[in-house]
């Protein structure tokens, strides 16, 4: 068996937390930041839909009630250098006008480096 | 609703199966129901695919096929100091299952669906309830190191109980001849020379209780924002303490505090929820914080030429309001800002401590001469505003908002900004108060 070689390279998460039924310019918010993320620079992005949850206006939103499951949380994933964020962010700060965006660090094991 | 501030956080990731249940309704249900009534930030539920492990559990299901009661997982990003509150219950609901917590940093955090102006938010819902507290015994020593330390100004002291007893600022140790100068002061002087330690005064004996003060301006956690705004203004104080009716402390509103409100307000707008968007009708139904900062600016500061003696800034910044002076050129363009710290970083090593020692007691109230030394440059002419000045001046456009506006001074930390034309000439002055205002005056359009 191989060994594995320790090869972590610091990288960053970034996690933002929008409603699906946002837009940016008469389009979905989150294709839009697909869209900027690819734009500048990160190599990957992966969209998460909720099934319920609530933010800072309180109010709940579920796929339980179809009254309120017109706009479920959405989170768009981002893993990318630390330099690859801090050039996507200003970008991202502009589009998304209401929503959490969060960063913590991680490592990455397997895919790109640096 | 509950507010997150911008910084460090915690993510408490919860990881359970979908037919988990908790007093006979589905777990996961129970818990967002759970968070909402503690007034967490948010939490989103996702559903995995499939899984097992941590509440999930794998089941045969026809021939060869596994399938999976489905994992759910939920993320809730908040304070540390309330997601310890709601911790140990969660633990108890939950059967199984696992959760996790880590650091991470909020770099955005903005309300959506506010209608309009947020001065009728309450002040439980936009308090700091991280605050760090001492009691009267705690000795005067560690409560400097403390101030000096921490990004807070203000301690509240406080009972076993948590009744909230006094708060000491740097201007009670001040006054209790516990510390020379403020804070800023201090920094700046450690700053152009680590040695310049500004001697600690005797303050051997001195507890919290004898430096504390007591005449308190407190505000409850049920009262709106604009109460808050108000008695801010009235009474010249950045930083009101939360109190119950029974006096307990709850938590600490600052000045920031609800300029961030402002500044992350949405505008009102019948055709977009956009939170930034410009406004482009005029009329009195446009939201505070979409007027431009020229409404709030003060236009009685009076600016300082380059070529203005040292001797007179001094006057100047011990009149000023913010503590602040604006130079221009001749041509009224804004060259450089100047305040106390400046000057004391400008000068050199040898005659800062005639300054501070000026500054020290001024700040006692006995005016003194500023040595002679410190008016003179190296080869004796007189020292100006253009030897002093701070370059590094951030100005605001006439054009900006006021949620603009709040937002430069945040990035920045600027707490007065020089308002400009295009060119660069002068127009007034605006300060942190002078936005809170905003909160304040919504009041009458309403």
């Amino acid at each position: 068996m191989k060994r594995h070689q320790p090869m972590a390279a610091p990288a960053r998460r970034l996690r933002i937390f929008i409603g699906e039924a946002q837009v940016w310019r008469g389009r979905p918010l989150y294709q839009t930041i697909l869209e900027v993320a690819q734009r500048y620079g990160a190599r990957g992005a992966t969209v998460l839909r909720g099934i319920e949850g609530f933010g800072p206006e309180h109010h709940l939103s579920t796929d339980r009630i179809p009254d309120i499951s017109d706009n479920l949380p959405l989170s768009v994933e981002i893993i990318e250098t630390e330099e690859r964020i801090e050039t996507l962010l200003p970008y991202l700060d502009e589009i998304v006008q209401q929503g959490t965006i969060t960063i913590a660090p991680v490592e990455i094991l397997a895919g790109w480096q640096g | 609703m509950a507010l997150l501030r911008q910084g460090k956080a915690q993510a408490l990731t919860i990881y359970l199966g979908e037919s988990d249940q908790w007093q006979g309704t589905s777990l996961y249900i129970a818990m967002i129901h759970y968070l909402r009534e503690q007034g967490c930030a948010g939490a989103t539920v996702t559903r995995a695919i499939t899984g097992y492990g941590g509440g999930v559990r794998l089941r045969e299901q026809g021939g060869l096929h596994l399938s999976s009661d489905a994992p759910i997982v939920i993320q809730v990003i908040d304070q540390p100091e309330r997601l310890q509150r709601v911790l140990p219950h969660l633990q108890e609901m939950l059967n199984g299952g696992l959760i996790t917590l880590n650091e991470v940093e909020v770099l955005k955090y903005t309300h959506a669906r506010l209608r309009g102006f947020p001065a009728k938010l309450q002040v439980r819902q936009v308090m700091e309830t991280a605050v760090t507290t001492v009691d009267e015994t705690t000795p005067v020593s560690s409560v400097i190191a403390l101030l000096l330390r921490a990004p807070f100004r203000t301690l509240p002291v406080v009972d076993r109980q948590q009744k909230l007893l006094g708060l000491i600022g740097t201007a009670d140790l001040i006054q209790a001849n516990a510390l020379p100068v403020r804070r800023g002061m201090i920094r700046a002087m450690q700053q152009v020379d680590a040695q310049a330690i500004v001697e600690p005064l005797p303050h051997n004996d001195l507890r919290a209780t004898d430096v504390m003060n007591t005449q308190l301006r407190t505000i409850g956690p049920e009262q709106t924002i604009r109460e808050a705004a108000r008695l801010m203004l009235e009474s010249g104080v950045r930083r009101l303490p939360v109190v119950s009716q029974q006096g307990i402390l709850l938590g600490m509103l600052t000045r920031s505090d609800l300029l961030q409100v402002i500044m992350t307000s949405p505008v009102m707008s019948a055709q977009s929820s956009s939170a930034t968007q410009q406004l482009q009708q005029t009329g009195p139904h446009i939201d505070a914080q979409a007027q431009p900062v020229t409404v709030y600016m003060r236009t009685d500061h009076t600016p300082v030429r380059e070529d203005m003696p040292l001797s007179e800034i001094i006057d100047a910044l011990l009149i000023s309001p913010w503590k602040r002076v604006v130079v221009i050129d001749e041509q009224q363009h804004v060259s450089g800002i100047i305040s106390d710290v400046d000057v004391l970083q400008r000068l050199q090593a040898e005659v800062r401590p005639g300054l501070m020692a000026f500054l020290i007691n001024w700040a006692r109230g006995k005016p003194g001469r500023l040595p002679t030394g410190a008016l003179r440059g190296p080869t004796g002419q007189p020292r100006l505003a253009k030897d002093v000045m701070n370059l590094d001046v951030v100005t605001i456009s006439e054009m900006a908002t006021v949620q603009e506006t709040i937002e430069l001074m945040m990035t920045t930390g600027k707490k007065v900004l020089p308002v400009v034309d295009r060119e660069n000439h002068l127009l007034g002055v605006v300060g942190r108060s002078d936005l809170l205002q905003t909160l304040v005056e919504g009041e009458e359009a309403r």
